[in-house]
């Protein structure tokens, strides 16, 4: 039997090896792995997704197995290189045997979506500036909001680390972590101490899952039967393998922490952890994502008077019977932006499997619902004739983090 | 109205980052929302990301060489206090 930590250490280094490269670094990985003989068929599944031998997505498919079926008091092994040949094969092996959807349309745009969600892997640092905005500026400033949460008191409470410790800390480890084809491992050493060591092992913890409930998780993936299900490792990134080493199985898991998607389960978990309401929490952080968008537009546009609010929209067409109104209009000469600005995040179902029916929920609840709001705001806007009729309209919804249903909207008046 | 009217082009969905990109760029290029919205939702690839059709068969993302007040922040807390002896 292979020893657990061993094969899960080289599993991780591979997992960040395949994410940063491209195609012609998955070749060179397969090249490494396969045996000469068997290489042409790795090649063939190389180009052939998304069975490619050598993506992070089969990694980690490996990484769950390891968890549950290699030898965690295995002795450490002399020769690693071995290791990796038989690891190789492995993959290869479990290339051929990834769920894989037919080939129909709606099948297409959901592997879109799938793909956009596990290979976001661009962008991060833009990321880490909205989530800054949003908790250091935006929220600070929501002092009057009937739901108005102490972030920062939460966070000490629940974690015994300060907010600004706290993003400080999983930006550092995201930012490292990305960067390096080596796992990031734990604990976090800082030059000089900056944080105090007992501050950044609470942090840590917060991010660290052992290994029993890691291999409960696996358990549960790989009997979701989806392919894409990886909670073992995505919730909580830092993983405790059975010798003791702390690592993270993969860097993107850990660098999405800092970013708006992270940081709002993160106050989500302490919140709940002090027994408060999530919805609560939920509401607030959707009240910043949309002060923070309009803020955003406002400052591009300038002029005050080329921008209607949704209290300005409720005045000049009304509020309809539903009381629908979209969040803010901004007109053109030509054209109509009409926003609606939406807090709800990705449920960690959809985060971690991107399966079908969670999507689906994800949509309604984030997408439908705004969706219907810019429709009748606009019908009514239009049939007012109070300004000036536009040749073309674009209706933007905003969401607080990524949501990659695009291609589940490509016929928006008829919802998947 | 959305499906139905041609005047009205298809829902787009972006995460904030996106639309300070969206604007940074209008700013940059000296062009406007609806034309780059036009540009993206009548390309081949509008089932993508904003992102993704910017770095792809879009304009690009808007440069700023300007350090971000966020980095500023995080260095500025990861810095080895005085008296430290790291170098």
């Amino acid at each position: 039997m292979l020893p657990m930590s061993e094969v899960l250490w080289i599993l991780a280094q591979l997992a960040n090896r395949a994410e940063q490269a491209g195609r012609d670094g998955q070749v060179e990985l397969a090249q490494q792995l396969v045996p000469a003989p068997l290489l042409p068929r790795a090649l063939e599944l190389v180009s052939s997704p998304p069975r490619v031998v050598t993506s992070p997505q089969l990694v980690l498919q490996l990484a769950l197995r390891a968890l549950l079926h290699c030898d965690p008091s295995g002795d450490q092994v002399a020769d690693l290189e071995e290791v990796a040949r038989i690891l190789g094969l492995l993959l290869l092996a479990l290339a051929d045997h990834v769920p894989h959807d037919s080939g129909s349309t709606e099948a297409l745009m959901l592997e879109l979506v799938r793909n956009e969600l596990f290979f976001r892997v661009h962008g991060q640092l833009d990321r880490y500036e909205e989530a800054y905005e949003l908790f250091f500026h935006t929220l600070p400033q929501l002092a009057g909001h009937p739901d108005l949460i102490d972030v920062d008191a939460v966070l000490r409470q629940a974690h015994g680390v300060s907010l600004e410790g706290f993003w400080t800390l999983t930006v550092a480890a995201g930012i490292v972590a990305a960067g390096d084809p080596r796992p990031l491992t734990f604990p976090l050493k800082i030059e000089g101490d900056p944080i105090d060591p007992q501050t950044v092992a609470r942090w840590e913890s917060t991010w660290s899952i052992n290994l029993p409930t890691a291999q409960r998780l696996a358990r549960e993936d790989l009997a979701s039967g989806s392919g894409w299900s990886f909670t073992a490792f995505y919730e909580r990134p830092i993983l405790t393998s059975s010798d003791g080493r702390r690592f993270a199985m993969r860097a993107h898991y850990l660098s999405d922490k800092a970013a708006p998607t992270g940081m709002f389960w993160a106050v989500a978990r302490a919140w709940k952890q002090l027994g408060r309401d999530h919805e609560q929490w939920a509401r607030l952080f959707g009240a910043a994502v949309e002060a923070r968008g309009l803020q955003l537009v406002t400052a591009h546009v300038g002029d005050p008077a080329r921008l209607f609010d949704d209290d300005q929209l409720r005045g000049m067409w009304g509020a309809g019977s539903g009381e629908k109104v979209c969040d803010l209009l901004v007109p053109y000469p030509d054209a109509w932006v009409a926003f609606e600005f939406v807090h709800r995040n990705l449920t960690k179902a959809t985060q971690t499997t991107g399966a079908y029916l969670d999507l689906l929920k994800d949509l309604e609840l984030a997408v439908l619902e705004k969706a219907d709001q810019l429709d009748a705001t606009l019908e009514r806007g239009l049939a007012a004739n109070t300004l000036p009729s536009p040749d073309r309209i674009f209706p933007v919804i905003v969401t607080g983090a990524s949501l990659p249903a695009n291609p589940l909207l490509s016929k928006p008046s008829q919802p998947p | 109205m959305l499906g139905v009217d041609p005047r009205c082009r298809r829902l787009s969905l972006i995460d904030l980052f996106e639309l300070r990109n969206l604007l940074d760029l209008a700013r940059e290029r000296g062009t406007t929302i609806p034309s780059l919205l036009e540009a993206w939702v009548e390309s081949t690839i509008p089932d993508l990301s904003l992102r993704d059709w910017l770095t792809t068969d879009g304009p690009g993302v808007p440069i700023d060489e300007t350090e971000p007040e966020w980095r500023t922040f995080v260095y500025r807390r990861l810095e080895p206090p005085p008296g430290s002896h790291a170098d």
